[in-house]
């Protein structure tokens, strides 16, 4: 069986990866955009910040080299679907099935300034490579999910005055409520970092390199902007080809991961799938998403049966050694009627937890993820509080898994 | 430094200043850790005449130093301080969890100096360390201010006292978590006087061994040796429960107040089966191999849902037989002396103590509110409450034997303490041996753990020597394993006519424990039967990186022992002070007395071994050279 | 092929935490509490001490979870391995692990996992009980698996996974 992947990223290295280990014969090509090896955009911040080396970002891969072709630097130029091939570098590869895993890109607002020197994303080595060479000394990020925060915290740790530019009302919008936003918002705010929510950037200034920032709220000098604010799905080729593509913007797929194309299949950033909790689409541009869409879109190539049981947001994020993690659900995007907000804290660690109909829908934690696997698995497995407490029903336990007490003080 | 944590917190409750104290190579290696650590503090810092309860008191934790290998039964931590009791040289030994916790959190000690005016807490998270604002659990039990520290510290571990520390009753324990604690010599009064409620210990530091593997393989021949131990399988079933039996057979328990030997339903009240009976797991401290704490249960009955970690001979013989309880009533008294943070054997045998003025009449009813009788728990459970909170009468027996004694007059032929500090068990006059004089010799005062035999024997001892010696009973392959250099081996036992000389034995076994003490080590019989200074001081060398031979092990814990001894002399101590409780040498019990020159003559042999001035019991100027004191 | 596992009677265990200082002296050469493979919790209200350790899950989800890749099945066997090289330490797997046995060791600030010292775990040598035991899972299914795992702590989930269908 011939195989064509396109994307050389996390997605598309599981699928190969599965591929290869359930099907030894199978030929596989990898096509990459990049002319790099694969590696791992979440370190990336990392790497700007030194923690680790240029070469550990690149990761190691079993895939065998005979059955596995990986051909680096040659962008797609389009599929099609009723020959089953596509062009690449002007050649016509045939496949049987295809694997888009193309992801996604960051998007840069259309204002004035925006082309000029000193104006970064942060989404590939290169990117990083290029933000060292023009070693900034003050950074304004304009976006403050988990890539924003963390590119702030790393710039901060190398001596850069940062500032974050949030149009929300609060810092990580999608990722945490009003409360536990709050409580990090502190903790980097207390480390020298500069907070302002609710601004929008206006216009990038300067004289052939970015002098500074103007937002509808303020002017802010600086000598280079990170651009952190939202990603866009890679669809343009499926749209071309005439795969259906969903309401939020990425390629619509079944709970097979099959696009509308039955020879097709996609996976990773650029696909829209459903909700975990909720069922509903959703978009998820997670690495651990990523890896399991890919399973299951590989092993439904092969002729497997495989669903998909939805994508779960969770984030596990550092700021500065307080482990902050959210997972689930926000409190804004469930039921008001419904649902329960249990909130427990301590002198140096919070927990939140959501519960709609008897069910966890959503866990915000900061200060300690300690024990946190379990109450992940009972959330993914939809186990009700009240089966959980029967379940893990010891006043030591309480002891030793922080957000026990919490549950404990639902059923109260 | 390898091994050690590397430096002594030093905190002034006066002015709150807190401070690091470098730990000196040399230091480390004269004095080892543990009690060794805490007596050169002591000795160098406290001024004669000091009060106990004043801010001129010192109070040192010191963790021992093989701590942090998983050597069997490496997890104890020493306590020391002026003792309210005797006004000598207090100290007090706990295992459990703690010391690897406080060594975790970056300390080899603890030095506690001033007073705090509010009560207060005490919070080390490695280098953060705070004085906290204590009143939300002043005034509570120990129980209940743990599991409210706890909620606030999460993952921490907690040493704290109880009501019973804070009302600076003088025979108050620092309790150690939930079940275990520094009971002896009242260092929860001195904690109390300073105001400091608790300290609560986080840490996660390294502790980094010279050479790993050598502490490992060394941890597996400890192992194996303690496993080899003739009383290994025994204390692993039943601790040291099984040693009531044989002392109740011996006449030698404490019975109603040393009036009596033993009890007709001993056997049945307080044999080894009632861990069987009430026993419901093992619990073991860090490391230890012997397991020999057990949780015990109360399901049905007046003291139904009592849990608590107990079955062990002192408490049960200092509740049992002293103040003469049921088992049920004995195992919940452990449990009420945890919560108030109080001493089980002291309390028992102030209890007793007031329980015996009663039956003779110099106390009555009137002072007392309520009638005091051997075996009535109400009544002994009404009296510890009002010891433990200085209520009433209590508010004078919170004193202690002989200072109590000192308010009615004749009580002071009841009270039975040595230095001050109530002798729990153990009657000389059932049963004379080494363990017997170490109640003498012992530097704390009156109690019994200080010294012991390493290879004794429970078997009746005839005193057929006149005092001088006891007898061996075991074979040439115990004699030729026990760790102890020839040529003191050969002079303290006679394997011929199969005796122990008490005197010589006395100062090995003295220094043994001592060192136990200072690594931080237990000294259960399977480990002192086993365990000598060779593996000790390769073990040491491969924790440390500090060559140590067994010799200089030795010298370093007499050392601290002659330390301790010139700290005792300094505050005030006469040789008269070694003396048992008159009534050992004056009433008969079982057909025996103890004869008090017979008895001299022994203790004047072992001052004269320990290089002491027979006459007074003062170190010799040349024992203190030899030691480099 | 089925590898010989890392099982802990509940019953026999004293909670002397051995096994945890030999863990860390074998992997860090030196104590830490947070760097040991093994835990000991005490229950005090089920009346027991429960490990928690790496089960090596069949379908692991740290696996899926880890941002590097550096979590895998040794080739030949399927013991969970790391390559710590490339773990940045995010903790990921650490939230994935529905066992909590993924350890953060806090001075190399990545997460490890327990590697049963590559076939011979140095915890069961020591352990002075023998309360842990080095077996193959078919055996140890015979024996007390029913008992121990009943009474288990890391086990007590079990109970959720036969809540879910799936099978351990």
């Amino acid at each position: 069986m011939r195989i064509i992947i396109i994307g050389n990223g996390a997605a598309g290295n599981q699928a190969a990866q599965t591929i290869q280990n359930r099907d030894p014969e199978a030929e596989i090509t990898i096509l990459g955009a990049e002319s790099i090896p694969f590696y791992s955009a979440c370190a990336l911040p990392d790497y700007l910040a030194g923690w680790i080396k240029r070469d550990q970002l690149f990761l190691k891969s079993s895939l065998n080299r005979h059955r596995v072709e990986i051909r680096l630097g040659q962008a797609v130029e389009d599929i099609k679907p009723d020959r089953q091939a596509v062009t690449a570098g002007g050649e016509l590869l045939f496949y049987d099935r295809l694997i888009i895993a193309s992801g996604s890109r960051p998007v840069l607002p259309n204002i004035p300034g925006i082309g000029m020197p000193g104006n970064f994303v942060i989404k590939s080595v290169h990117d990083i490579d290029r933000i060292l060479a023009h070693n900034p000394r003050r950074i304004v990020v304009i976006g403050s999910g988990n890539i924003g925060i963390e590119a702030a915290e790393t710039l901060e740790y190398q001596g850069c005055k940062v500032s974050i530019i949030e149009m929300m009302p609060r810092i990580m919008p999608r990722l945490f409520d009003e409360f536990p936003a709050m409580l990090i918002r502190k903790i980097l705010e207390n480390h020298g970092i500069e907070i302002h929510t609710g601004e929008k950037a206006q216009e990038v200034i300067g004289n052939n390199r970015v002098e500074g920032l103007i937002t509808d709220c303020r002017e802010i000098s600086c000598d280079a902007v990170i651009w952190a604010a939202g990603v866009r799905q890679n669809t343009e080729l499926a749209r071309a080809a005439g795969i259906e593509i969903g309401s939020l913007g990425g390629i619509k797929v079944d709970s097979q991961m099959k696009t509308s194309h039955p020879e097709i299949y996609a996976c990773g950033d650029c696909v829209e799938t459903s909700d975990l909790l909720t069922g509903k689409p959703a978009l998820c541009l997670l690495w651990s998403c990523a890896k399991a869409q890919a399973e299951v879109a590989a092993r439904n190539c092969l002729g497997e049966k495989i669903a998909y049981p939805g994508a779960l947001k969770l984030v596990a994020e550092d700021a500065y050694g307080k482990p902050c993690m959210a997972a689930g659900l926000l409190e804004e995007e469930l039921n008001k009627k419904e649902l329960k907000i249990i909130e427990q804290e301590t002198e140096n660690t919070y927990h939140r937890i959501l519960i709609e109909n008897e069910r966890i829908m959503g866990i915000q934690a900061v200060g300690s993820m300690e024990a946190m696997g379990p109450l992940l698995y009972l959330m993914k497995k939809m186990v009700a509080p009240s089966e959980i407490k029967r379940i893990i029903n010891s006043p030591v336990l309480l002891k030793n898994m922080p957000w026990m007490l919490t549950i404990d003080k639902y059923l109260q | 430094m390898f091994g050690y944590a590397g430096k002594m917190l030093e905190v002034d409750l006066s002015t709150q200043n807190i401070k690091m104290r470098k730990l000196e190579p040399d230091f480390a290696k004269d004095y080892i850790g543990g009690i060794g650590f805490n007596a050169r503090i002591l000795y160098d810092e406290i001024p004669a005449g000091a009060d106990p309860l004043g801010p001129e008191n010192i109070l040192v934790f010191s963790v021992g130093c093989l701590v942090g290998t998983p050597f069997p039964t490496a997890s104890r931590m020493e306590v020391s301080a002026k003792s309210p009791l005797s006004n000598g040289f207090g100290s007090s030994n706990s295992g459990a969890f703690l010391g690897l916790r406080l060594k975790g959190a970056g300390y080899d000690g603890l030095i506690i100096k001033g007073q705090a005016q509010k009560p207060v807490y005490l919070l080390i998270e490695e280098d953060k360390v705070q004085i906290k604002e204590a009143s939300f659990v002043w005034g509570r039990d120990a129980w209940e201010s743990i599991d409210l520290l706890k909620a606030r510290h999460y993952g921490a571990e907690v040493l704290l006292i109880g009501q019973a520390g804070e009302n600076q009753v003088r025979f108050a324990s620092i309790e150690n978590g939930y079940y275990d604690g520094f009971g002896r010599t009242g260092m929860g009064a001195v904690m109390g006087s300073k105001k400091l409620k608790a300290v609560v210990i986080r840490g996660s530091k390294p502790i980094v061994p010279a050479d790993p593997k050598g502490v490992l393989e060394l941890s597996a021949k400890g192992q194996n040796l303690i496993k080899s131990a003739s009383s290994y399988q025994a204390f692993c079933s039943y601790g040291t429960m099984n040693a009531t039996i044989p002392y109740g057979g011996f006449n030698a328990l404490s019975v109603h107040n040393y009036s009596r030997g033993t009890l007709p339903d001993w056997k049945q009240r307080a044999g080894r089966q009632i861990v069987d009976i009430y026993g419901s797991r093992h619990i073991a401290c860090q490391s230890c191999i012997i397991a020999c704490g057990h949780l015990a249960e109360i399901t049905e009955g007046k003291y139904a849902g009592t849990l608590v970690k107990d079955m062990e001979i002192t408490p049960t013989v200092s509740y049992s037989s002293n103040v003469g309880l049921s088992t049920e009533a004995s195992i919940k008294s452990s449990e009420l002396c945890q919560r108030y943070g109080i001493d089980m054997s002291s309390s028992g045998s102030v209890i007793a103590f007031a329980m015996e003025l009663y039956q003779k009449g110099i106390i009555n009813k009137d002072d007392v509110g309520y009638e005091l009788a051997f075996g009535d728990d109400d009544a002994a459970f009404a009296l510890l409450k009002d010891i433990s909170l200085r209520q009433g009468i209590g508010d004078i027996l919170a004193e202690g034997v002989k200072r109590a004694a000192e308010h009615w007059p004749g009580a002071d032929d009841y009270a039975m303490h040595v230095k001050g500090v109530e002798i729990p068990m153990i009657d000389p006059r059932g049963r004379w041996s080494t363990w017997t004089l170490g109640i003498l010799t012992n530097i704390r005062g009156g109690d019994h753990l200080r010294c012991r035999n390493p290879v004794e024997i429970l078997r009746y001892n005839e005193n057929l020597y006149y005092y001088q010696k006891e007898r061996f009973g075991f074979k040439k392959p115990m004699y030729d394993r026990l760790d102890m250099p020839d040529d003191l081996k050969s002079a303290a036992i006679d394997l011929e006519n199969d005796t122990v000389d008490i005197a010589v034995m006395s100062k090995w076994a003295e220094d043994l424990i001592n060192l136990y003490n200072s690594v931080g080590i237990c000294i259960r019989p399977p480990v002192m039967e086993t365990i000598g200074p060779t593996i000790l001081a390769e073990l040491y060398t491969c924790m440390t990186g500090i060559p140590m031979n067994p010799d200089e092990l030795m010298a370093g814990s007499e050392r601290t022992w002659n330390l301790m001894k010139l700290f005792n002399l300094r505050h005030g101590e006469v040789a008269d002070d070694s003396k048992f409780p008159r009534r050992f040498y004056r009433e008969l019990q079982s057909g025996n007395i103890v004869d008090e020159d017979k008895v001299q003559a022994v203790l004047e042999q072992y001052w004269q071994v320990r290089g002491w001035n027979p006459g007074t019991g003062h170190p010799l100027p040349e024992t203190e050279k030899r030691l480099g004191i | 092929m089925t590898q010989k596992r890392l099982y802990h009677n509940a019953s026999l265990c004293n909670g002397c935490g051995i096994c945890q200082l030999v863990c860390t002296l074998e992997h860090c050469r030196q104590w830490n509490h947070y760097q040991s493979r093994i835990k000991i919790v005490n229950d005090t209200e089920r009346n027991a001490f429960y490990s928690v350790c790496c089960s090596h899950c069949e379908e692991a989800p740290c696996i899926m979870a880890c941002l590097m890749n550096t979590i895998y099945k040794e080739p030949g066997s399927d013991i969970t391995v790391r390559d710590l090289y490339h773990c940045i330490g995010c903790r990921a797997c650490e939230l994935a692990c529905p066992f909590d046995a993924a350890v953060f060791d806090v001075i190399q600030e990545k997460v490890v996992n327990c590697d049963l010292c590559g076939g011979r775990p140095l915890c069961v040598e020591y352990c002075p009980n023998h309360a842990l035991t080095y077996d193959y899972p078919e055996d140890q299914a015979d024996k007390n698996r029913n008992q121990a795992a009943s009474q288990k702590f890391g086990a007590s989930l079990l109970e959720v996974f036969k809540f879910s269908g799936k099978e351990v």
